[in-house]
C-alpha cells in the first residue's frame, strides 16, 4: 500500500515522502520537494555583487553559507584572494550560524521525535525524570539559538540574511565593545553544547535500535569547512567512496534532471553515485569512515556543535580589531565557490559577462541528501528509508525520525531546471 | 487565541526570525497563544498536521500569519503544503481557506507583503503577494527580508492585548514603519557633512553606493537587529530597502 506523508513538519520548507509498504516494511520511498522559486534565473542580468545578498534569500536557516559560497565564486572569477582576517570573520559568522542551526535542529526538530515536549504525544522510551531534564533544555535551547544569531549579527548586522560578507572581504570592523560581547556569547554557547551532548547520550541509550536504521550506503563527500583557516579547519574537502578517502575532484560532480509532477529537486551525483553530505560525512572524512545511521547523523551534529563552539572561541581571539577589507573591482569570467555548511556540501558557480551575471548555478547540500531516484538508483534519504519496519502504519514515527536526522531543507533543495520540456531555471551545470 | 503560521513560497526565514525574538520572546508568546499549525514548530505531521489546520479554521478563533509569496502557476502547484483527504493542498488553496475565518491576517516578510524576491523577474512560479490572491481582506503588512522577529512579536502581543494598531495606506503598522531609515540613521551626520563612503565597509554615509534608506520605511535604526547590538548600516553596509514594495528589483550595490 502507498502512504503519502505531507507535510513532513519540523524541517525548513515543504517535503513530501511517498512510501510503498508491504507487511509493515517500506519497500519503496520517494522524496519530493514541493516548492519552486528559480533562483538561478532571477539572478541573470543582475549586478554581480548583488548575488551575495540575494542568494542568501534561498534559505532562512543557513543564509550565511550562501553568502560565503557566492562571494567565493565571485572572487574566484576575479582571481582575488582575501586576507586572513576576512577569512576568520567569515568563518565566525558561519560558525555562529551553524551553532544556531545545530541547537535549533537538535532540540526543536529532533528531540520531539524521542521524548515528550509540551504535553504527552508519544510513548517515550526515556524515563520520566530524564525526559523532564531534556524538556527543560528544550525550552532553554530557544535562548541559545537566538543568542547564536545575536553573535552572528555583531559581525553581519542582522540574521537571517547578513550584510557583513561582501565581495573581497567583510564590512564589519570589530571594536572591543563588540568583541567582549562576542566572547561571552561564544563561551555561553560552548557550555550549552556540553548539555546538548549529554541529552543526546540519553536519547542514544534508550533508542539504540536507530543505530541500525537510516543507512544511505555511506558514501560521503565534503567541500571543506573552515578549510581556508588551516588551524581551525573542521573538515577538509574530500570524498569517502566505498570507504576509501580520496581528494575531492569537482569534475566528478554532475547534476541530473528528474521529471516529477510536483517535485522540484534535481539529482546531484558524485562519480555518478548518490552521496550523503552533512556533519556525519564531515566526521567520517575527518576521522575515518562511520556507518551511516539515524543516530550517527544526530550524534555527528551535536558533537560537531561543540567542536565549532571551541573553534569560534579561538578564532575570536585572533580577529584584528578595527580592520575590514572590501573590494568593488570585479571582472568578467567564470568562478566557482564551494564550502561545506550546516547540511553539507554547497556549490555556487557564476559566469559574468559585460559586468552582469550571465549564468548562475547552485547545488545545495539538501539536494544531495534529498535527491530523487535517477537511473534506477535511489537518492540517499530514499535509500535510508527502504527496509524500515513500521510498527503502526497510522503513525510511522520511525520514518519521521530517520528523515529528521538529515535536517532537510527544501527551500535550498529545489532547483529543477526544466519541467515538461520547458526551461524553468536557465542554469545548467557549467563547471569549467 | 490560536495561531496558524503558514510558510508559503519563500525561505522560511521569517519564522526563524520570529523564533529569535526577545522581550517578548517566542516562548513568552507561546504561553499566550496556541500555535496550532506551523510547518517549523508543530509535533503532528502528514494528514494529522493538515487536520489541525482545518480544525483551527473551523474553530474560527485564530490569527493567520503567512510568510512567503503565493505561487499561482498551474493553480498553485508550484507550492504544495500538504496532503489531505486524498488530495494535495496548495498554499494558494490554504490561504484562501484560512483567510475566511481569521480574526487577523498578517503578512510576515516582504515576499508575503509585496511579492519580494519570490515574485521577482522572471517569476517562473507566478508568485504573488498575499493581498493579490485574497483581495478585499484586511491584511496587516509586516515587510522585511525577513521581518525582524522583535517587530512581529511586538505586533502579536499588542493584538492579544487589544491595542489599536494604526496602519498606513499600504497596510503597515505606523508604530514600526512610520519613518524612513534615513530619518533616524546613525550616519545622518555624515550625510549632512557630505562624507560619503566610496565603497561598502568604509565609514560614512552610503547614499552614493546604493543606500536606499531615504525611501525605505523601517525602524531598524532604533530597534536594531538581533540582541539590539547591530543592524546593516551599523556594520558599514548600505540599507538595501528590504522592507520596500519594489525590493529587490533594483541594483543593491552601486559604484560611486
Ligand atoms: S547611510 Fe543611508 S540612511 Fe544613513 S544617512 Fe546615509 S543615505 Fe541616509
Amino acid at each position: 500500500m502507498e502512504i503519502i506523508l505531507s507535510p513532513i513538519t519540523r524541517i525548513s520548507g515543504f517535503l513530501t515522502i511517498v512510501l510503498e509498504i508491504d507487511n509493515n516494511v517500506v519497500i519503496d520511498a520517494k522524496c519530493k520537494g514541493t516548492m519552486f522559486r528559480g533562483f538561478e534565473k532571477l539572478l541573470i542580468n543582475r549586478h554581480p555583487l548583488d548575488a551575495i545578498y540575494l542568494t542568501q534569500r534561498i534559505c532562512g536557516i543557513c543564509s550565511s553559507a550562501h553568502s560565503i559560497a557566492s562571494s567565493r565564486a565571485l572572487e574566484d572569477c576575479s582571481k582575488i584572494d582575501i586576507s586572513f582576517n576576512s577569512k576568520l570573520v567569515r568563518n565566525i559568522i558561519h560558525g555562529f550560524d551553524i551553532l544556531q542551526n545545530h541547537i535549533r535542529h537538535f532540540y526543536l526538530f529532533s528531540v520531539p521525535d524521542f521524548i515528550n515536549v509540551e504535553g504527552e504525544k508519544i510513548n517515550s522510551k526515556v524515563p520520566k525524570e530524564l525526559e523532564n531534564k531534556i524538556n527543560e533544555n528544550y525550552i532553554k535551547s530557544l535562548y541559545y539559538s537566538t543568542l547564536a544569531h545575536q553573535g552572528l549579527s555583531i559581525f553581519g548586522g542582522k540574521a537571517p540574511h547578513n550584510h557583513g560578507i561582501v565581495f573581497g572581504g567583510v564590512t564589519s570592523k570589530l571594536n572591543l565593545y563588540e568583541f567582549s560581547k562576542a566572547v561571552e556569547i561564544s563561551k555561553e554557547l560552548l557550555e550549552f553544547t556540553n548539555i546538548m551532548i549529554d541529552d543526546y547520550q540519553i536519547i542514544e541509550k534508550y533508542y539504540d535500535e536507530y543505530n541500525k536504521l537510516g543507512d544511505t550506503g555511506g558514501n560521503y563527500i565534503s567541500f571543506g569547512l573552515f578549510e581556508d583557516t588551516p588551524e581551525f579547519t573542521i573538515c577538509k574537502s574530500g570524498a569517502l567512496i566505498n570507504k576509501e578517502l580520496c581528494n575531492l575532484d569537482l569534475n566528478n560532480l554532475k547534476e541530473y534532471e528528474v521529471q516529477d509532477d510536483i517535485s522540484f529537486i534535481n539529482a546531484p551525483r558524485y562519480i555518478d553515485l548518490p552521496v550523503e553530505v552533512g556533519p556525519l560525512a564531515r566526521q567520517s572524512i575527518r576521522s575515518g569512515w562511520i556507518k551511516s545511521s539515524t543516530l550517527n547523523r544526530i550524534k555527528a551534529r551535536v558533537y560537531e556543535a561543540k567542536l565549532i563552539a571551541e573553534r569560534l572561541n579561538e578564532m575570536l581571539n585572533l580577529v584584528t580589531i578595527n580592520q575590514n577589507e572590501t573590494k568593488t573591482d570585479f571582472i568578467d569570467g567564470i568562478g566557482v565557490g564551494i564550502t561545506d555548511t550546516i547540511r553539507g556540501a554547497l556549490y555556487h558557480n557564476v559566469e559574468i559577462k559585460d559586468k552582469k551575471i550571465y549564468k548562475y548555478n547552485i547545488i545545495t547540500p539538501s539536494a544531495f541528501n534529498l535527491s530523487p531516484t535517477y537511473n534506477n538508483v535511489k537518492g540517499p534519504l530514499e535509500k535510508a528509508l527502504i527496509g524500515t519496519y513500521i510498527e503502526d502504519i497510522n503513525n510511522p514515527i520511525e520514518i519521521i525520525r530517520i528523515v529528521h536526522s538529515f535536517d532537510p531543507c527544501v527551500s535550498c533543495a529545489t532547483h529543477l531546471v526544466s519541467k515538461n520540456g520547458e526551461f524553468l531555471n536557465e542554469n545548467y551545470f557549467m563547471h569549467r | 487565541m490560536e495561531l496558524i503560521w503558514l510558510e508559503a513560497n519563500g525561505c522560511s526565514g521569517n519564522i526563524i526570525s520570529f523564533l529569535n525574538s526577545q522581550n517578548p520572546s517566542f516562548g513568552f508568546l507561546k504561553q499566550k497563544i496556541n500555535i496550532t499549525f506551523s510547518n517549523s514548530d508543530m509535533y503532528p505531521y502528514g494528514e494529522a498536521a493538515m487536520e489541525d489546520f482545518f480544525k483551527t479554521v473551523e474553530n474560527g478563533n485564530y490569527i493567520l500569519v503567512v510568510e512567503g509569496a503565493i505561487a499561482t502557476r498551474e493553480n498553485g502547484k508550484y507550492n504544495i503544503i500538504g496532503y489531505y483527504n486524498n488530495q494535495y493542498v496548495t498554499a494558494l488553496e490554504a490561504v484562501k481557506i484560512a483567510s475566511e475565518n481569521a480574526k487577523y491576517i498578517i503578512s510576515a516578510g516582504t515576499c508575503s507583503c509585496f511579492g519580494g524576491i519570490s515574485a521577482s523577474d522572471p517569476n517562473i512560479s507566478e508568485s504573488k503577494a498575499l493581498s493579490e490572491v485574497i483581495p478585499n481582506k484586511m491584511i496587516i503588512k509586516m515587510p522585511g527580508c525577513p521581518v525582524s522577529g522583535n517587530w512581529m512579536a511586538s505586533l502579536l502581543l499588542s493584538l492579544l492585548e487589544n491595542k489599536a494598531i494604526e496602519l498606513d495606506p499600504l497596510g503597515r503598522p505606523i508604530y514600526l514603519y512610520g519613518n524612513t531609515v534615513h530619518d533616524f540613521c546613525e550616519r545622518r551626520t555624515f550625510f549632512e557633512r557630505n562624507i560619503f563612503a566610496k565603497k561598502v565597509g568604509d565609514i560614512g554615509c552610503y547614499l552614493k553606493i546604493g543606500c536606499v534608506g531615504p525611501s525605505t520605511k523601517a525602524p531598524c535604526p532604533y530597534t536594531k537587529w538581533n540582541g539590539y547590538i547591530k543592524w546593516p548600516i551599523g556594520v558599514n553596509s548600505q540599507c538595501i530597502g528590504c522592507t520596500s514594495k519594489d525590493f529587490p528589483n533594483y541594483t543593491l550595490f552601486k559604484e560611486e
